[in-house]
């Protein structure tokens, strides 16, 4: 069965977004993409910095792979249009992975600076997927804005916690007309798992395939755990019972042998 | 002739176009976005631009990120 997630007007098979972010070497950024089966990659955008030339995250990511920049450093929608912008002139496409943080402590972003973002971005072209706290009110202004997605936060980034927003996050999943991409907190393939049970498009994973003690691996029990999770969510689940209902046929022949 | 490039002052001693300096600065090779005086330049002008004094310039390029 085929079973693709268009975003942007692209076909994506592969359903886990990865980022490329804090791993020991970015040497190893091949073998993830090839573990995970990710067609989608996340980046950053910053100063080059002169003192360190050394080999550039861009060398490892193949062609064939759809680069998300993000506009992580934003502060308030202004930066954030900036720096979409600055990633499109770099040439590698207008996918934006809006990210607008104005706490450095929690890391929480802002839903409000998030849409503004979100509006310009849309009427200039690009494919906008912002990064938000599952919040249903902020997601249908995303969707009026033009979102192309919506990623909502399972607990706050970099933190592994798991869904801590499950009950959040299913509401934007039956609510809001667009892929829910689960971005942030999925700290083990069973949350991402559980994130693709409950309906979500997709989910996006970084720290906890990066900072994991065998990346390549972990890598491919992502890519795993997210296809179990989306084959359960379609094929749908049986029913919960309070009694207990035998799965084998109750032996007749040993009662009948007294 | 005082220019900042990434929050730094650097001085130039000659005449410089914005290629010349990506290429002294050896990135030549890496995928960058230059923002010259708060404009984005496209690549194509890069060799058109002679820098001058009191210029600013933002060269940024990708990094890993989630």
């Amino acid at each position: 069965m085929e079973d693709i997630l268009e975003i942007g007007g692209e076909k994506l098979n592969c359903r886990l977004f990865i980022g490329t972010g804090k791993y020991p070497s970015d040497k190893l950024i091949p073998k993830i993409i090839t573990a995970s089966g990710a067609q989608v990659i996340t980046v950053a955008l910053r100063r080059v910095d002169f003192s360190a030339i050394t080999q550039n995250v861009m060398q490892f990511i193949p062609k064939n792979i759809r680069l998300l920049p993000n506009t992580s450093g934003a502060r308030n929608f202004e930066e954030a249009v900036r720096i979409a912008r600055l990633a499109k002139a770099a040439g590698c496409g207008n996918w934006i992975k809006i990210e607008v943080i104005p706490d450095n402590k929690r890391l929480l972003p802002d839903g409000h600076q998030t849409v503004k973002a979100t509006e310009i971005l849309a009427k200039e072209g690009f494919v906008v997927m912002p990064y938000i706290n599952p919040d249903l009110i902020i997601a249908k202004q995303l969707v009026s804005a033009g979102a192309a997605s919506v990623m909502p936060l399972g607990a706050p980034i970099g933190t592994n916690l798991g869904l801590k927003t499950k009950e959040m996050i299913k509401i934007l999943i039956e609510e809001i007309p667009l892929p829910i991409i689960v971005d942030a907190g999925i700290g083990k393939p069973s949350d991402a798992c559980e994130a693709m049970e409950l309906g979500a498009a997709g989910c996006l994973v970084n720290t906890a395939i990066a900072a994991s003690n065998n990346p390549v691996l972990m890598a491919e029990s992502f890519g795993k755990a997210v296809i179990a999770g989306r084959k359960a969510y379609l094929a749908g689940f049986a029913t919960k019972q309070k009694a207990a209902k035998a799965s084998s046929p109750l032996t007749g022949f040993l009662y009948e042998e007294k | 002739m005082i220019i900042k490039i990434n929050g730094k002052q650097e001085n130039l001693t000659k005449q410089t176009t914005l290629s010349e300096l990506i290429k002294d600065k050896k990135i030549d090779s890496y995928i960058i976005v230059v923002e010259y005086n708060k404009k984005i330049i496209p690549k194509e002008e890069f060799d058109k631009i002679i820098l001058k004094d009191k210029d600013k310039l933002e060269i940024l390029t990708f990094v890993g990120g989630g």
